[in-house]
């Protein structure tokens, strides 16, 4: 989540300004508190670029009394190689690859050895204008670490042109729709030309320093002494030495004359840019460009109004500390500003790769462990859930068990007793079966004599249990008993007659009633003697009945 | 992402969570598997329990008592067939004669059994053979081996009052007294056709008794067997008329041809009264315990 508010720095090659900005309530910037200081006392001052940045950022930041700890930087004209290239409108998906192409053609160093982006600045459909700009990585990485010693973090390097560029196209100062602003620095001059569709950018190897190495050679005098004047001369102090006057206006208007020389030929080059529009003023800013009749001058031969820089109407930016003056680097922090909170308007980023995969990466950090302690979070619900319902499961699972338990004894021990039960059944079944069978043959013989009684006068000589026939079908031990029995019956009343009607009627009275015996199934005749008067001998066959065999 | 993880707490911190993650996972995966393990168990009690509830006879104590007192019940009719069965109190009191533990006692104790059955015979005028030893031949001369003690002691006392009984029912000949010996099974194939014996139940030993007479003796004899509660059961009668020759007639006139009889002539007999010979099959019973589960 950006923060509410943000710290920028405009690198120079001779300063070094600071600003906190924010959002005011209706969407315009507002700027908390300002500082610059200037990297060298004099000129002549030795000490390398970075090491005077530190000692300024330190001591800004002091000024500055800000909490931030991330910062974006601009990067002077000097070190910052710009091209502006056309590539045929392709898809976005392969515009990489083809910037990534005019990178390599463009940029006169490795690609590895630098840091680069792009930014678009005009698209028609045909041709896309793309401006590439490169920075030494070893400088960056040397820049970087500078502000990581006063304890900031780099999290953006734009070229300090393009910033102006962005801040210029949304100053609510801005009154044509194409200007040329003019920065004047140290060590270069840029110029921006600014259009409401494309905008242009240029760098001119020389600065207010030029003019400074100007003056020291038309007065032979120090570069130091040089520099006091011309800061004196744009104050607007006039030397009293008449002589002394002229070869300062001659220093004077030499460097103008460079610098109109290259404001002609590039408002000329930028004229005949397809679509460009020829710019309408020209703004000046920078510290070279408040030397004697500079303005002037150049509005004399460009032909174009031209003005200096106010920061405060130009920009609508006031100091909220009053006592401190504002200057022309706020453009270029505005400009630095506004991507940040609007995220409108061009922009690029020269922090080195490998530096913004670590801020990402630093960045990401929080949300990846964030996302890692949801998940462990996320996962302990379900554990608990299932934890849960498993010991709700057991619990009624306990009961029921508790429940089950007298029920799973009574009904064991039922069936251990219904199986005795069954057991005991078919043992009193048998032994009562044994018991009857054992008394049978009393009963049977008593049935018999009884039947034998009766009838009267008739005996049974012979009894024998008769083999079960082969022709039966019956097994051995399933066939039932057979008896084969031969007896006599007396004829009192016809001792001498052989076989009487009454004695058959007598047989056969005794053969019935020995069938209606419960003992027998069935009886057959087998034969009679009637040789012996007043006897019949006769011959029978008892199939015991299965039900009551003895 | 290698700059992602160049941060060693960051990556240490990845690290320990994905360990944390890997061990939810595995403690969502067993939670899972427990979980599922007690529903399956949950359902199988609830269904054993809806089971059970339908169970019949239904499982409670009320029922479960019941059913005890049915056993209690069958196993008093059971012990009343077994004892009945066995012997009753006359098995008790046989069981009480001390029998002897070498094979010379058991000799002297058939000696002494041959010698009372002898003397009873002379009393009761039942002819017997001069070398008769009631069913025990084969120890005429030792006695038997000591595995067997014990068996032929109870054959012993069972046979000496069956053949006690026999002899007072007045026979005029005991002609046959043979035991189940060895595996001669065809001599005993009809008797065991008709045999009482139950496997688990009733174990049998066959016996054989040939005796001639009237039909009375034999139904003097059947009485008293019925009567006397031995474990013995009647298996096979067969009667033939008696080959007799004229002199054991004559000393025997009173002797009776008539197996089963109706009324006997009065006046002059057209037939003459012969006796009859009884061939009569016993089997000794002996009654299987049943094991404490109540099986055999």
């Amino acid at each position: 989540m950006p923060s509410s508010h943000l710290l920028v720095f405009d690198c120079g090659a001779a300063h070094l300004s600071g600003g906190v900005f924010a959002v005011k309530k209706d969407g315009g910037l507002r700027m908390d508190s300002h500082a610059t200081e200037a990297l060298f006392a004099n000129s002549a001052e030795e000490k390398p670029w970075g090491v005077a940045v530190g000692e300024a950022i330190t001591r800004i930041v002091s000024r500055l009394d800000s909490e931030e700890r991330e910062c974006v930087i601009t990067v002077p004209g000097h070190l910052a190689l710009t091209k502006f290239v056309k590539t045929p409108a392709v898809e976005r998906s392969k515009r990489d690859r083809i910037v990534q192409f005019e990178a390599s053609q463009n940029i006169p160093y490795p690609l590895n050895e630098v840091a680069w982006d792009y930014a678009e600045v005009a698209d028609d459909g045909v041709e896309v204008e793309l401006m590439l700009s490169a920075v030494k990585r070893d400088a960056m990485d040397e820049l970087c670490a500078v502000f990581e010693q006063a304890g900031l973090l780099v999290t953006g390097i734009e070229p300090g042109g393009l910033a102006s560029i962005r801040a210029w196209r949304a100053a609510p100062g801005r009154n044509h729709d194409s200007s040329l602003v003019v920065d004047v620095g140290a060590k270069s001059t840029q110029l921006l030309f600014v259009a409401c569709d494309n905008f242009y950018l240029r760098t001119l190897p020389f600065g207010g320093n030029l003019a400074t190495q100007l003056l020291a050679k038309k007065l032979s005098c120090e570069l130091s002494e040089a520099e006091t004047l011309k800061r004196e001369l744009s104050a607007g102090n006039r030397s009293s030495d008449s002589g002394r006057q002229a070869l300062i206006d001659e220093a004077v208007m030499e460097f103008t004359a460079r610098l109109q020389a290259e404001l002609t030929r590039s408002i000329f080059s930028y004229s005949r840019h397809t679509e460009a529009e020829t710019p309408e003023e020209i703004i000046l800013l920078g510290g070279g460009s408040r030397l004697p009749d500079l303005q002037r001058r150049i509005a004399e031969s460009t032909a174009l109004p031209s003005r200096s820089l106010n920061v405060s109407v130009d920009l609508d930016l006031r100091s909220t500390s009053g006592d401190v003056p504002l200057d022309d680097s706020l453009l270029a922090l505005a400009g630095l500003a506004q991507i940040h909170f609007t995220s409108e308007g061009v922009a690029m980023n020269l922090l080195p790769e490998e530096r913004q995969a670590e801020q990402s990466a630093h960045r990401a950090r929080p949300w990846w462990l964030a996302a890692a302690a949801l998940l462990i979070l996320a996962l302990l619900p379900p554990i608990l859930y299932l934890q849960l319902t498993a010991s709700r499961h057991a619990e009624r699972s306990r009961v029921l068990q508790a429940e089950l338990g007298p029920l799973i004894k009574w009904d064991t021990r039922n069936r251990q007793n219904l199986e005795k039960i069954e057991s005991l059944r078919e043992r009193v079944a048998t032994l009562s079966e044994v018991e009857q069978r054992s008394e049978r043959w009393t009963s049977f013989l008593a049935d018999m004599q009884g039947r034998l009684e009766s009838v009267g006068d008739v005996w049974l000589e012979s009894m024998v249990i008769l083999p079960v026939s082969p022709l039966s079908s019956d097994t051995e031990e399933g066939a039932p008993l057979r008896l084969g029995m031969s007896g006599k019956l007396l004829d009192i009343e016809n001792p001498t007659a052989k076989a009487s009607s009454a004695s058959r009627e007598r047989v056969n009275q005794l053969l019935r009633s020995f069938g209606e015996s419960k003992y027998v199934q069935d009886i057959s005749a087998g034969g009679f003697d009637k040789t012996q008067p007043g006897i019949l001998k006769f011959e029978l066959t008892i199939v015991i009945n299965r039900e009551e065999t003895l | 992402m290698k700059a992602l993880y160049s941060d060693r707490g960051f990556k240490i911190a990845l690290i320990v969570a994905g360990v944390v993650v890997l061990l939810e996972g595995a403690g969502l995966f067993l939670s899972i598997g427990s979980t599922q393990k007690e529903e399956r168990r949950e359902r199988n009690l609830s269904r054993d329990f809806t089971s059970m509830s339908q169970v019949t006879p239904a499982p409670i104590e009320a029922v479960a008592r019941k059913v005890e007192a049915e056993v209690a019940a069958y196993e008093g009719k059971v012990l009343r067939l077994e004892t009945m069965l066995s012997g009753g109190a006359l098995a008790k009191q046989m069981s009480e004669e001390a029998v002897p533990e070498e094979r010379t006692d058991a000799y002297f104790n058939l000696v002494s059994y041959t010698e009372r059955l002898r003397t009873l015979a002379r009393l009761h005028a039942v002819q017997i053979e001069p070398e008769e030893y009631f069913g025990f031949s084969e120890y005429a001369k030792e006695g038997p081996p000591k595995k067997q003690i014990g068996k032929v002691f109870r054959e012993r006392q069972i046979l000496e009052r069956v053949l006690s009984m026999l002899l007072m029912s007045n026979p005029a000949r005991l002609a046959l007294v043979e035991r189940t010996a060895g595996d001669d099974t065809n001599e005993w194939e009809e008797q065991a056709r008709l045999s009482l014996a139950v496997d688990g139940v009733v174990k049998t030993d066959f016996v054989r008794v040939e005796f001639s007479g009237e039909t009375a003796s034999l139904r003097s004899w059947l009485n008293r067997l019925g009567q006397s509660g031995l474990p013995v059961s009647v298996r096979t009668i067969e009667v033939a008329p008696e080959k007799i020759n004229l002199s054991r007639q004559r000393s025997r006139s009173n002797s009776s041809s008539l197996v089963l009889t109706g009324e006997l002539p009065k006046v002059v007999p057209l037939v003459a009264r012969m006796p009859s010979v009884f061939t009569v099959g016993l089997e000794i019973l002996e009654i299987i315990p049943t094991t404490a589960e109540g099986t055999p």
